[in-house]
């Protein structure tokens, strides 16, 4: 047995240090490693994203019914969905959809719509549609519905191979999209530890000042 | 015979009175010299104008009584403008910086699915451009459309880009449970926003209030801080930087008290850990102020080796706390801002270590020519976000806030010149390891925006604000401060003017935008 522990022991000091504050202190302290522990060995899975490259980010000119927007773009990777960067110029658009339809290579086409009122300005729209590494995919937009106008920020960056078509005009930059992908995460082990923190900290204070002696 | 408490009583029940009939004569003479098409009464403006007149009367008349009690003074002055404040400002997002996103995650709070209103994306999209220009009798009509849109369920859904951690989440639980309130209530949707802004002032006061209460010969500049406008104007919008600036100032206030103690108590020093670890857990940057207790002395412990093992333990939870941004910096998983344009943390710290010597000297650099503003310029003291520079209000507010800036300069730097630190129990010595730690918290908070909201490369340093030095701005005080105090004995007027000036420039800016509003 440790010098100090044997001393403690043998002075019945050790009576004096288990105060119940310590006695819970420790107790929690054997909870949150324990926790810890399992949260590491166990991970929870979240969503990560990857960003296109922003260079000279700018918004399209506004975008209403009748206008057509075709991007086209290649996946570095596998991911489980995407989004574009959209915004509404800070206006509440009551009412109507924005459609993104979605071609993949070997020409099937998968359809959503979003109510464009719940969509919110300068955020990213994600389409739930995962995409294969190495495909190219085509995405057509347009809205309906009402009259109000929205818009995309666009990025002179060549990422993704991403090409930017406006009613069948070649633009020279492409929509900012975003690529989420599943990855494991252990960081709730963080909370364990943190908590063992604060309770050292606390410890170190309520225990008996024999405890310090030599 | 009345006696001595009934007096008090019947003096603030005129001054209630009094404050009322004031706020009625506003309303009557402002409808009578600037017609609208019918008589607008406006509840809010008329009980924030009433409370306004109300407090100040009181104020002055127990002036001698608040300037002993300085934190109380504070209470008063900070909750009756706060929610004065809340009440007259619009009820839209876009006024105060990210406001949009700190709604956001105050509605989903620990919830990614909650079912969402209509009024939420109302709110979301409508900013300042949708109000600019309207008075309170069209605010208010806004406001109609914003809650009959709440009617309907939105499809919406919160996305991994926006969702913080846990522990981040914890700054919005004052709106939380205000918009939880509100529900219970079944209270409209912009109520329930001016509930939820008024339980985050709340929880700001509170803490600054046990923060001015346990400064000691600091609580004046406590005070002052604590009332600056730009401080109070972020403690009435959604924003998470009143939590954390109330909390550091809490944990500054501890540790100088703890200087002033012969012997430290285990009450304070936790008080202290908290205080920073609450600050820390929603922006981690600060996590080195717990560096100040290095500067207690171990004989001020009841036993030495106890002092060494708590400061121990205190950096050990400093590093765990540092983690949170550390790790995902060396794992590649810290997004940078896209707002920032071309921005990339792993492309900013390849610059870095390639370029070592010039990265240093770019940031020391953009430091030194920008931290003067940053520290006490108009917006660091006197930020009233996209409110005061709205179309409608500019021209009338410039020149107040000019005014008021001035105001509160002169007033802080007048009570740090006489302040001496001998007063709090420090040295000229640990006035070093002050700046130190100071120096440390100035470039952590440089190095993070460069590399994430900084395009790679980039000479300057992109999206420093003046509220992310507000957290330790009472260390740089402390730093202005001579060794000894030059007053010789408190002066009672200069005093009132103490209690006085704050909430002179407070009721500047509310009344010359209460008034510019009520013409529109």
């Amino acid at each position: 047995m440790p010098t100090k522990a044997n001393r403690l022991k043998e002075s019945g000091g050790w009576k004096k240090s288990l105060t119940p504050q310590i006695v819970i202190c420790l107790i929690l302290c054997i909870f949150s490693a324990a926790m810890a522990v399992y949260c590491f060995l166990h991970p929870d899975t979240k969503e990560v994203s990857v960003t296109s490259s922003v260079e000279d980010m700018k918004p399209l000119d506004a975008v209403t019914p009748g206008d057509r927007l075709v991007q086209t773009f290649t996946a570095d990777n596998n991911y489980s969905r995407f989004g574009l960067y959209y915004a509404n110029f800070s206006n509440y658009i009551q009412g109507g959809e924005l459609h993104i339809d979605v071609r993949d290579a070997s020409g099937r086409v998968a359809n959503f719509a979003y109510n464009i009122g719940g969509v919110i300005d300068n955020t990213f729209i994600y389409i739930d549609y995962p995409v294969n590494m190495g495909e190219t995919y085509t995405l057509t937009i347009y809205i309906s519905g009402t009259a109000q106008g929205i818009t995309f920020f666009t990025t002179m960056a060549d990422s993704y191979e991403a090409t930017l078509r406006l009613n069948n005009q070649p633009q020279n930059s492409s929509i900012i999209m975003s690529f989420v992908s599943q990855t494991q995460d252990s960081f709730k082990a963080w909370y364990g530890i943190m908590a063992i923190s604060l309770l050292f900290c606390y410890m170190s204070l309520k225990v008996n000042k024999d405890f310090y002696d030599k | 015979m009345i006696n001595k408490i009934d007096r008090h009583v019947i003096f603030i029940g005129v001054a209630c009175l009094s404050g009322v009939l004031l706020s009625l004569v506003f309303t009557i003479v402002v409808n009578i010299i600037f017609p609208q098409p019918h008589f607008y009464f406006g509840c809010s403006r008329f009980v924030a104008i009433a409370a306004v007149t109300s407090s100040i009367i009181c104020l002055i008349k127990y002036r001698g009584y608040f300037t002993r009690n300085l934190h109380k003074a504070f209470l008063l002055i900070a909750l009756v403008f706060g929610i004065s404040c809340i009440l007259v400002f619009p009820r839209v997002v876009y006024l105060s910086p990210d406001d949009q996103i700190h709604f956001k995650n105050a509605y989903f709070f620990m919830d990614d699915t909650v079912e969402l209103r209509g009024g939420f994306a109302a709110i979301g999209s409508a900013g300042l451009t949708s109000v600019d220009g309207k008075g309170f009798d069209e605010l208010s009509t806004t406001y109609d459309d914003m809650n009959n849109a709440d009617q309907t369920v939105i499809d919406y859904k919160y996305h991994v880009d926006e969702s913080p951690h846990l522990y981040n989440r914890i700054a919005y639980l004052p709106f939380y449970v205000g918009l939880k309130v509100s529900n219970f209530f079944r209270l409209n949707f912009t109520t329930g926003i001016v509930i939820a802004k008024i339980f985050n002032l709340i929880c700001y006061v509170a803490l600054v209030y046990i923060a001015i209460r346990e400064s000691g010969k600091m609580r004046k500049i406590f005070f002052i801080i604590g009332l600056l406008v730009s401080n109070i104007f972020l403690a009435t919008q959604f924003s998470y930087d009143p939590l954390v600036i109330a909390s550091l100032l809490l944990a500054i206030s501890l540790f100088l008290h703890m200087q002033q103690m012969e012997v430290v108590t285990p009450r304070y020093l936790f008080g202290f850990i908290l205080a920073v670890t609450l600050g820390s857990l929603i922006k981690a940057i600060y996590c080195p102020l717990m560096l100040l207790l290095l500067m207690i002395p171990n004989a001020k412990f009841d036993c030495k080796r106890r002092g060494i093992t708590f400061k121990v333990c205190a950096l050990l939870t400093m590093v765990v706390i540092a983690s949170t941004f550390v790790l995902p910096i060396l794992g590649g998983g810290l997004a940078s801002d896209i707002r920032g344009g071309n921005t990339s943390v792993g492309g900013q710290i390849h610059f870095l270590l390639s370029n070592p010597i010039k990265g240093l000297a770019i940031v020391a650099q953009f430091v030194a020519g920008s931290l003067p503003n940053l520290t006490i310029g108009i917006g660091a003291l006197v930020g009233l976000g996209s409110v005061a520079s709205s179309a409608a209000i500019y021209e009338i507010c410039l020149p107040v806030v000019q005014l008021v800036w001035g105001l509160s300069l002169l007033t802080l730097l007048w009570v740090t010149f006489n302040t001496g630190l001998e007063e709090i129990g420090m040295t000229r010595r640990s006035k070093l390891t002050v700046l130190i730690i100071y120096i440390i918290l100035v470039g952590m908070v440089f190095a993070s925006m460069y590399l994430s909201f900084t395009s790679v490369g980039s000479t300057q340093v992109d999206g420093i604000q003046s509220r992310y030095l507000m957290p330790f701005f009472a260390l740089l005080l402390v730093l202005l401060m001579p060794e000894k105090s030059t007053s010789k004995k408190e002066s009672h007027d200069k005093d009132n003017l103490i209690l006085l000036i704050p909430c002179l420039c407070l009721m500047l800016v509310f009344g010359v935008y209460v008034l510019r509003m009520s013409i529109l």
